[in-house]
């Protein structure tokens, strides 16, 4: 897994998909196994006995037993779900304490990071193996800032600073995507994430000159493809 | 209803109204204030509603629409509030 | 013309132009919805091939924006309701045995104002579309980020559609509850008409949030307010406003499918509905929960973390309706005797499809899954199974269920299976690999990632595959509109009440009307040979009641009048100063029209139309109330969302405002205090005139709304003297998020005000001719519940912006 979030989203996903894939293959095979059964075969399928006709309104049929049944077991699946949500969900939003603090504005289009030291960059370098805490941030329109292989996102909102925090697990380069339509810039509103050994990001980290802007600023209307 | 009756409402409406004005001098607490102020709007327009526009004599299935609509602005504003955290330590 | 209950022949262009019969603008919202169906599914595969494969260049980031926005718009707007809504129109009065929906001529009002806000859209799209997708997220829809007119022609264009919604739920509502055969109790109604229903209810209060909304927007744009720009109120309030109304919305769509469904399987099951109680409990308890779940829609905005749970739970436990719907559904076909005709193999689809779209959404429902899914495919794998797999697909099969009562005749069988088989094919094909690109993010114009091109390319053929079937639809009910087999007047041997007439119904409907007995036997009227078009000589309306009109122009000329009001306000503010000619030409289309319009209104009250109302028919639980007055007090129960909406974000800003202006600083005590008086004191006088009136004596009525009429005279001067103090003082429309609110606020309210006026004048000017008095003392009360309402809403506004 390339980092916490990673993990803790696709432990969760798995859980809803096995869950998910089971009642939907049990419940569409029943579904069409009674379609087959009781399809209309002439003479060999009895007419039932209350079948509707004009001029009567039928009598109510079906027990309050069924219900209580399938309401029953879909609740024990849910509650089931819902406390990995909740257990998940505490996880995302309760950072330990950081060791970096990065703060990205979004912008029409692109991201711009800044470190504890003021440096400046359009790309996000980040140590491996230690807690990062972003705060997310927008100059102008609504944005969603994602990390993709992370599969942890924020919204990036004028007047609001956001939080998220991950560990990432492998040395690399990763996606940064912006998940909310934004204007006609939207799609190449991306950069990187570039994930460090701690001894090599210490390295970068200490040769950058505060206040500094490393890599080209970013243009008006982001990297086309 | 009686000409007596609409003449009692409209007094307690005008009373009310001067009673708004009269707690706003008075050195209270800010929830308190709060409090009685809209309580007092809120009872003003019960009265409007229930005597002037007749709701009382309505079948309970008028207020109740109107009921459910005062209830889905009251969730949208009570949770729309708390998500920012306005009613924090109210 | 509204005298003659002769309606002109189907061949008469002026039958579908001033028509007000159900069946007719039945037809006329069927005929126009495919239209924007088939508009929308264009652009839909513009899209698609955009995506096939990565790095693809055929559509501009600008075309494609503007396409997915007018898609999405189209496709939740202009196509599902109004596509619903033409079943609703021509099958709901024949399902609960009435003549007639309440009020006809509001009814063909509702269509043209949709067919209208339609035409504003189609010319949005043509001067500049507007391309902030469905959602129109703030801020990037203010004027600053968004500097085009077609977004104000869309906000012009979606007010229109509100108002239609607004005014065909109130008809529903009505009609619905007061009108249904004598004997039939509500849960005897057909499942249909129980689904159109609640949906007609959610819509009431779902769509003035929307209301409140987009006037803010437009407000924005027009005026330079600023409540989606300033951080005070900006993306958030947008976004809980918008989906106050949108998560409503979309079981606004789906709804009249799973009522149909609920149609459709007795009929074709040849069993009763398996526990159609708690199917109809389900949908209730589904819709009133729908207005808590709007956060689910937010999970990723970083709001408080107690209101994602309260959210995700609220969520999660909407489902739970939904699987007791889909299970009695599934259980209904045990022991049945089930015909694979094309409708039921819609229906049947339709229901594994949305299996498959609501444990889709049970994920995105998980507020940890949300924090990757959110703006993902999956996300538009998810809706597009419940929306156009659970809803569209429903429908269609409606399409073809009702299409032999409302054409007559049949259509093909084996052409409609192929085109299921295929609909089917493509639809799986089109929407399944997106829940397997769960990482692509939406609305983006291409991609590079290789790891999602060959799902892409397969959405792209299942598109074309579903797209391409569709054509055989039209080329099915085309042909067979006029060549297919005579269908009889019930082909499906089906019991609800539509089946009890000719194919299709005679204008009146029911030779006599139809009466449910205790036992749960229906008395059916006896057939008449005569198809639509004509009225036999032997037909007389139930109990010597008046014949029920058919026709009136007011509905068309009061949409087209209110299409350019708005289309000219709306165009007005973006011109650039500089080309002042245009703006007098804009202004001028909008003062005649608006004048006109006050004509026009004057004319329909006056127009001498019948719609009997019938008093043996079932009502309950509004059997002691006059539809008229029902209809104002159900309008007024979207009233109040309108303005809670309003109060609500004035709330919402004033919270995130740091420094709110001391009390009588701003806003001066004694202002409010004086109009207060005012306002209160016109409630009594307004009340007074009642107790006149019903005493028929004409010179207290006089004098009574004409002191009505003074105060609220006396209270605009008032307000009007005070804003311009506060102009003067620098405070303006747009100097901060504070005069923005109370500008607007109060605005709203007083242009209820101004609407009471121009009531009050053409009313005084009745009574003086000796018109509503006595028994015809309604009018004087209607006018009073809604100027009382103004009061009551200014009982409120008064301590909030003054007081507090
Ligand atoms: C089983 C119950 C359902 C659950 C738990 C559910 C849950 C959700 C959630 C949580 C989202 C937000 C996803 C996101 O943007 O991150 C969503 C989106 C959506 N859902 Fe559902 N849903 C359900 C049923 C339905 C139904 C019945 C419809 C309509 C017929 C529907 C239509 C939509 C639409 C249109 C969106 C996307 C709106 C947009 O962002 O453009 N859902 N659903
Ligand atoms: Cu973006
Ligand atoms: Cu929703």
């Amino acid at each position: 897994m390339v980092s916490n979030t990673s993990e803790i989203f696709i432990g969760l996903f798995n859980q809803f998909w096995f869950l998910g894939v089971l009642v939907s293959i049990v419940v569409l095979g029943l579904m069409t196994y009674l379609m087959l059964r009781f399809r209309d075969q002439g003479a060999k399928t009895p007419d039932p006995e209350d079948a509707p006709m004009l001029g009567k309104i039928p009598e109510d049929r079906g027990k309050i037993k069924t219900v209580a049944i399938s309401l029953t077991l879909s609740s024990l699946i849910l509650a089931l779900l819902l406390g990995g949500t909740f257990g998940a969900i505490d996880a995302i939003n309760n950072p330990p304490q950081g060791t970096l603090n990065v703060e990205v504005t979004g912008f029409q289009w692109g991201w711009k990071f800044k470190y504890p030291n003021n440096y400046q960059d359009t790309v996000m370098t980040v140590p491996k193996d230690e807690v990062v805490i972003v705060k997310i941030h927008s100059d102008d329109v609504f944005h969603s800032f994602g990390i993709l292989e992370f599969k942890i996102k924020k919204d990036a909102l004028n007047g609001r600073v956001n939080t998220i925090w991950f560990v990432a697990r492998d040395a690399g380069e990763y996606n940064i995507v912006c998940y909310e339509f934004c204007g006609l810039g939207h799609t190449f509103m991306r950069t990187k994430l570039i994930v460090m050994e701690p001894n090599e990001f210490q390295d970068w980290y200490s040769k950058l000159k505060p206040g500094e802007i490393q890599h080209a600023p970013v243009q008006q209307g982001g990297q086309q493809p | 209803m009686s000409i007596k009756v609409y003449s009692s409402i409209f007094a307690v409406l005008i009373g009310s109204t001067a009673f708004e004005l009269a707690i706003i001098g008075q050195p209270l607490a800010r929830n308190v204030l709060v409090t009685s102020v809209m309580g007092l709007a809120g009872i003003k327009a019960l009265l409007v509603a229930l005597f002037f526009q007749h709701l009382k004599d309505e079948p309970r299935s008028v207020s109740s629409l109107l009921l459910l609509g005062l209830v889905a602005a009251f969730i949208l504003l009570t949770l729309s509030l708390l998500s920012i955290g306005a009613l924090h330590g109210v | 013309m509204s005298e003659d209950h002769q309606i002109p022949p189907t061949s008469s262009i002026s039958r579908w132009l001033f028509t007000t019969n159900h069946k007719d603008v039945g037809i006329l919202y069927l005929v126009t919805s495919l239209y924007f169906l088939f508009l929308s599914g264009t652009l839909a595969l513009l899209l698609r091939t955009q995506l096939a494969v990565p790095n693809n260049t055929f559509l501009s980031s600008a075309a494609y924006n503007q396409a997915f926005t007018t898609h999405g718009l189209i496709m939740v707007l202009w196509f599902l309701s109004p596509f619903a809504f033409s079943f609703a129109n021509y099958i709901v009065p024949l399902q609960i045995g009435a003549r007639d929906l309440a009020f006809p001529r509001i009814n063909a009002l509702s269509y043209w104002l949709y067919l209208f806000s339609g035409i504003m859209l189609l010319v949005s799209f043509f001067v500049g579309p507007a391309d902030g997708g469905w959602t129109v997220y703030a801020p990037l829809n203010t004027a600053r980020y968004s500097p085009n007119i077609g977004l104000n022609l869309t906000a012009g264009a979606l007010v229109l559609f509100i108002v239609s919604i607004t005014i065909s739920s109130v008809n529903f509502i009505t009609t619905i509850l007061k009108m249904r055969a004598p004997g039939m109790k509500l849960m005897q109604m057909p499942m249909f008409t129980w689904s159109i229903l609640i949906t007609v209810f959610m819509m009431l209060y779902a769509f003035p949030s929307f209301l409140a909304g987009v006037s803010m927007l437009m407000v924005d744009r027009t005026l330079g307010t600023m409540y989606f720009s300033a951080p005070e109120g900006g993306s958030l309030l947008w976004d809980h406003v918008f989906w106050f109304f949108g998560h409503p919305e979309v079981y606004i769509v789906l709804f009249p499918a799973i009522g149909a469904v609920g149609d459709m399987i007795p009929s074709f099951t040849r069993r009763p509905l398996y526990g159609r109680k708690y199917i109809i409990l389900g949908l209730i308890i589904a819709a009133v929960v729908s207005f808590m779940v709007w956060g689910h829609h937010m999970f990723v905005t970083g709001y408080d973390p107690l209101v994602a749970k309260i959210f995700t739970l609220t969520t999660i436990a909407v489902s739970l309706p939904f699987d007791v719907i889909v299970v009695a559904f599934i259980e209904s076909l045990v022991r049945a005797k089930i015909k694979l005709k094309t409708p039921a193999l819609f229906a049947l689809g339709s229901i594994m499809l949305f299996i498959i779209g609501g444990v889709t959404g049970v994920f995105l429902g998980s507020v940890a899954i949300d924090h990757h899914l959110r703006g993902t495919y999956w996300v538009v794998a998810h809706f597009h199974y419940v929306m156009v797999g659970g809803g569209a697909v429903a429908l269609i099969g409606a399409l073809y269920y009702w299409f032999p009562k409302i054409t007559g005749r049949m259509y093909k069988e084996s052409l409609g299976k192929l085109h299921f088989a295929l609909s089917f094919i493509g639809f799986n094909l089109l929407y399944f690999p997106m829940f397997i690109n769960y990482d692509m993010p939406r609305r983006v114009v291409t991609y590079a990632e290789q790891a999602w091109a060959f799902n892409n390319f397969l959405a792209t053929i299942g598109a074309f595959v579903f797209g391409l079937a569709q054509l055989l639809l039209l080329y099915n009910l085309f042909t067979s509109m006029r060549s297919g087999a005579p269908a009889g007047s019930n082909p499906w041997n089906a019991f609800t009440l539509e089946w009890a007439t000719t194919s299709p119904p005679p204008d009146y409907n029911f030779e006599e009307t139809p009466r449910v007995n205790s036992d749960g036997t229906v008395s059916l009227p006896k057939l008449t040979s005569f198809a639509n078009g004509g009225t036999p000589s032997g037909y007389s309306a139930p109990h010597g009641l008046p014949h029920q009109s058919h026709l009136s122009p007011f509905p068309i000329i009061l949409s087209a009048l209110a299409f350019f009001a708005l289309f000219g306000i709306v165009s007005l503010t973006f011109i650039p100063s500089a080309s002042f000619s245009a703006g007098i030409v804009y202004l001028w289309i909008f003062f005649a029209a608006l004048i006109m319009g006050g004509f026009a209104i004057y004319g329909f009250a006056r127009e001498k139309f019948v719609a009997p109302e019938d008093e043996t028919l079932e009502g309950w639980p509004f059997k002691n109330i006059g539809r008229m007055k029902m209809g104002i007090w159900t309008f007024m129960a979207s009233e109040v969302i309108f303005f809670g909406v309003f109060i609500g974000a004035f709330l919402f800003i004033r919270a995130g405002t740091a420094e709110w202006p001391a009390i009588d600083t701003i806003f001066k005590i004694q202002h409010g205090a004086i109009n207060t008086f005012i306002l209160l004191t016109s409630s009594f006088t307004a009340v007074m005139a009642v107790v006149f009136s019903k005493k028929s004596s004409k010179g207290g009525v006089a004098a009574s709304l004409a002191l009505t009429l003074f105060l609220a005279l006396w209270f605009l001067y008032n307000k009007a003297t005070e804003w311009q103090e506060l102009f003067h003082e620098g405070f303006t429309l747009s100097a901060s998020p504070i005069s923005s609110t109370y500008y607007i606020t109060t605005g709203a309210h007083g242009a209820h005000v101004l609407g009471g006026i121009v009531a009050l004048a053409v009313i005084i000017g009745g009574v003086l001719k000796g018109r509503y008095l006595g028994h015809d003392h309604g009018t004087v009360e209607y006018f009073g519940i809604y100027w009382h309402f103004v009061d009551i809403v200014w009982i409120f506004l008064f301590p909030l912006f003054y007081l507090l």
